[in-house]
């Protein structure tokens, strides 16, 4: 099973088409340290990286409030609550590095530009 | 050796005289392949019957055989007979295709988002993956000029390599984890776009000012293919869409290269 893992890696690595050309490099060494790291369960000092989980992963959860294929509302809503938040507790405040991720998640940074400028001016037209 | 021996390849690309569908990837392909293996079921009976009844009637009741038709005009029996039983087929078509119809509302949080933006003629992918970088990757910004954003153009004809599709590949690739369910958020930047990929049975307009929501999960690794379906201009054949799904180290491993 493992040399499978191994073979199948190395094929992925040597594709052509990878979006980078450093990854092709990098990729089959950093993926054979990194399953070295993992099966002896003491960790490495030269290898700093663990492996990464699903659960690690985290993004804008479904949000009842918008049960609808058009999320935009959405995406405006959490960029409202994100400077409403600002607004309230101050700029920087890491309890609204939530919003803010939520709000990234969702909006195009398009959006987000315009919103912004639009701000600067005064010509937002959200409520904070 | 053996996996070579008895390993497949899907088909994740339109094939020259294609009859039927793509490999699915996706739960969702799967069941859009079985609900339309359970339809054709009926409609090949449907197809033979009627054509047996036509041909019968041609044969034995043609003009020189049978110049006086007959007036019947009632048939009671007949006449139940003939609604009850489409009746009854068109309740065994329905029944499948509401479980699909239903399980694709089913909602499942996703682990990442995905934007992807109509532009004439080109892609645009944003993606917003906020993992403990500090266990990756220490120098992650999170400030809003910095996402993960590239466009996606197709690689024209004179530029092809040897093995690569005519009119289907991009220079940069939507690189995507495997088996982790995937938000895209499709919307336009100019005009109606629609973002496909038969493959993972998807295909949702992409909108001026609407943020579509369409929800993935690709079972398998491998690189999938799709064209827009709107018409969007001269080049509205010439932007291709190409999916490759990865190990979820592969893909992580991806996006802090990309951050640097």
């Amino acid at each position: 099973m493992g040399n499978t893992v191994a073979r199948m890696e190395e094929a992925e690595a040597e594709a052509p088409d990878v979006v980078e050309e450093s990854e092709a490099a990098n990729a089959p060494e950093e993926e054979a340290t990194a399953e070295q790291a993992e099966e002896p369960e003491e960790e490495e000092e030269e290898e700093e990286k663990k492996s990464i989980t699903l659960d690690d992963i985290k993004t804008a959860p479904m949000d009842y409030r918008f049960p609808t294929t058009n999320q935009a509302k959405h995406c405006f809503t959490r960029y409202n609550e994100y400077h409403k938040c600002i607004g309230e507790k101050g700029e920087g405040n890491s309890d609204c590095t939530i919003y803010a991720k939520y709000y990234r998640s969702l909006c195009p940074g398009e959006w987000v530009e315009k919103w912004n400028e639009q701000r600067e001016e005064g010509l937002f037209a959200g409520r904070y | 050796m053996t996996d070579f021996l008895f390993s497949r390849a899907w088909m994740d690309a339109p094939e020259a005289w294609q009859l039927g569908f793509q490999d699915a990837a996706t739960p969702m392909m799967q069941g859009i392949i079985d609900l339309h293996q359970d339809i054709f079921f009926f409609a090949i009976i449907i197809l033979v019957f009627v054509l047996w009844m036509l041909l019968r009637s041609l044969w034995h009741f043609y003009y020189s055989n049978n110049p006086i038709p007959e007036r019947i005009v009632h048939g009671t029996t007949i006449e139940i007979v003939w609604t009850v039983v489409p009746s009854i087929i068109l309740m065994f078509i329905a029944i499948p295709s509401f479980a699909l119809l239903y399980s694709m509302d089913e909602v499942v949080d996703p682990a990442i988002t995905i934007k992807t933006i109509g532009h004439q003629w080109y892609w645009t992918y944003e993606v917003a993956l906020w993992v403990n970088f500090s266990l990756y990757y220490s120098d992650y910004n999170q400030s809003d000029e910095q996402s993960l954003a590239f466009d996606s153009y197709m690689i024209p004809e004179e530029d092809l390599e040897l093995g690569q599709l005519r009119l289907l590949e991009t220079d940069n690739r939507l690189i995507v984890p495997a088996n982790t369910h995937v938000r895209m958020i499709i919307t336009s930047a100019d005009v109606l776009h629609s973002w496909a990929v038969p493959a993972l049975g998807i295909k949702c307009d992409a909108v001026p000012g609407r943020l579509n929501q369409s929800s993935v999960f690709i079972k398998r690794e491998g690189v999938y293919y799709g064209q827009c379906s709107e018409l969007c201009g001269v080049n509205h054949g010439f932007m291709p869409i190409v999916v490759e799904a990865v190990s979820l180290d592969d893909y992580v491993q991806w996006v802090s290269n990309k951050l640097e």
